[in-house]
């Protein structure tokens, strides 16, 4: 009897801590930060950035990281090397291999006047979503500054809301709005963004009934713009458009067609953004600023923003899962955001650099 | 300590306790979503050439304009059929059809791809349909020379009403306002109010 409780016992704790172990800490794994300049005095930071990022990351986050040779080892198992540059389709498979749920890589290159800029990719694997930002900003000679000025964004991005910001979006600034709130409720999100000092545009608002719903906001979920973007991964390789010679003419004059289309809207759908950008700066004598996304849940307590700064025609701030418990829920996701707008955004690593002072 | 018959007596004043507490509270809630919204960044002045939307029955539409002529603003003959009856046009669930003509062989999937494609065609039409109506806005201040777009909705009066007026010089937002009705309003007396309230009186 007792043997028989010692078996059952003992296969218990084997159980919960497998189940601890297939369940412990999300793995955040890094490539390189593939140098652009052409310049090879620059190559040692494809490695040393990364290898940075990931210890910042761990440092204030309960989170296992791959720095880019231990992901080298772990593909050479497969046959393969770490490259230096993934195409957007190719990660979900490099994720699979390597166990991590977020994989991080890009590129940087020098620029004039002694700044620099760091493209970066978060792939999140779960989700098959892929977040890109740019940063520009001074090449600093201590490099834990440019590091924590990436890594905030990172963090922030990793965390519940997956938030980014760019900048501050001041108030006295022009902005086009879009929802899917209807009727009355509509004039409370003006309210709220006027009473604040910003300037609401003729953006949906010159419209009695508004047309976006929310099949058509949730769309906006999902913003690519040349220099950042948020979005979901396909990949066309895996959806062939099937053709032969059983295929008669017809069938290749549409197969053509469906390829252009793919071409023009979705491989090059960054350079459409920017063209409508810069006709709608035009449309509104270049005064407005900004154009932003709400997208309100069926009871209006839960949101997401999207705004794209249309002068620098890029994704410059977004938030996930904004909710509220106001009795009036869609000023009180307005009010929070609107704070959350022009906030300081809170650099995690000083709090560290307090303590370790201490 | 309590009889029978105060026990008996006490029943309906709890039941008209509980009752108040509970009109009210539908009251409460209710009202949460009629909560009135105003904000006036810039006065629309009397004598200024206004273009007037309004959606409601005709009668009613009628009613308003002369009631903006009567306050001395220069009403604009403006046929908002025209700019507002897009819904045709803003459908291009045409597309949607290509993307799932287009689909695996077998299974009968839809391209996710060509879904995505979909999605971005949408979102430029989206662009593209707030381009032109800038354009359009741009077109009715040079040509007819109107100072003010004035949208109002009329359509549920009875509960509330709501409009708004956008500067046509600036594309700007100037003034919103959600108006529940109250007892003894009617459409007349809720468009004076509206007149009144963006006029800043």
């Amino acid at each position: 009897m007792n043997y028989k409780f010692c078996f059952l016992f003992c296969t218990f704790i084997t159980t919960l801590l497998f189940s601890t172990v297939s369940h412990g800490r999300p793995v955040v794994a890094f490539g390189y930060l593939s140098n652009e300049s052409g310049q090879v005095d620059y190559n040692y930071i494809e490695t040393v950035f990364p290898s940075s990022f990931a210890s910042s990351l761990q440092a204030i986050q309960d989170v296992q990281v791959l720095k880019p040779a231990r992901v080298n080892a772990i593909l050479y198992k497969y046959g393969e090397t770490l490259k230096k540059d993934y195409s957007p389709a190719e990660l979900p498979e490099l994720a699979e291999k390597i166990q991590s749920n977020v994989f991080v890589y890009g590129k940087f290159m020098p620029l004039e006047g002694n700044r620099i800029k760091i493209i970066l990719h978060l792939f999140v694997r779960d989700s098959r979503e892929l977040f890109t930002f740019t940063d520009i900003g001074r090449m600093e000679t201590r490099i834990f500054r440019i590091v924590d000025r990436v890594s905030i964004k990172m963090v922030n991005f990793l965390g519940e809301n997956s938030r980014y910001r760019a900048d501050p979006i001041p108030p006295g600034s022009r902005i086009g709005l879009f929802s899917n709130l209807k009727g009355p409720e509509v004039n409370r999100l003006y309210m709220a963004f006027m009473k604040k000092n910003y300037h609401v545009l003729s953006v949906q608002s010159a419209d009695l009934h508004n047309i976006v719903d929310d099949m058509i906001i949730d769309k906006f979920r999902y913003i690519r713009t040349e220099n950042s973007s948020y979005r979901d991964i396909e990949d066309i390789r895996i959806d062939p458009l099937l053709t032969g010679t059983w295929a008669g003419k017809g069938h290749a004059a549409a197969l053509d067609s469906v390829k252009r289309m793919y071409n023009v809207y979705n491989r090059d759908y960054e350079q459409k953004v920017t063209d409508a950008m810069k006709r709608m700066s035009k449309a509104f004598n270049n005064g407005i600023d900004y154009l932003m996304f709400i997208g309100f849940s069926g009871s209006r307590n839960a949101a997401w923003v999207r705004c794209i700064d249309v002068r620098s025609r890029d994704l410059v701030w977004m938030e996930t899962r904004v909710i509220t418990d106001e009795d009036e829920p869609v000023s009180g996701i307005v009010q929070g955001l609107i704070h959350r707008m022009t906030a300081e955004i809170r650099n995690p690593f000083d709090s560290r650099k307090e303590v370790l002072k201490k | 300590m309590l009889h029978t018959r105060d026990i008996n007596m006490m029943k309906p004043i709890r039941y008209k306790s509980t009752a108040l507490v509970l009109t009210g509270m539908i009251v409460l809630f209710s009202c949460s979503s009629k909560q009135p919204v105003r904000v006036l960044r810039q006065k629309v002045s009397p004598g200024s050439s206004v273009a007037v939307i309004v959606d409601g029955p005709n009668n009613i539409k009628n009613v308003v304009l002369s009631r903006f002529m009567r306050y001395k603003y220069r009403v604009v003959a403006f046929n908002a059929a025209d700019m507002y009856s897009m819904k045709d046009v803003f459908d291009i669930s045409d597309f949607k059809k290509v993307s799932h003509t287009v689909a695996r062989e077998g299974d009968g999937r839809s391209l996710a791809s060509m879904e995505r494609t979909f999605d971005n065609v949408y979102k430029l039409h989206v662009y593209n349909f707030e381009i032109n109506k800038a354009e359009t806005l741009r077109e009715i201040r040079r040509n007819w020379n109107v100072n003010y777009l004035i949208l109002l909705e009329l359509k549920d009066w009875e509960e509330v009403s709501w409009g708004r007026a956008i500067n046509l010089d600036t594309f700007e937002l100037i003034w919103v306002e959600n108006y529940p009705a109250r007892y003894n309003d009617d459409p007349v007396t809720i468009v004076d109010h509206f007149i009144r309230s963006m006029t800043g009186r």
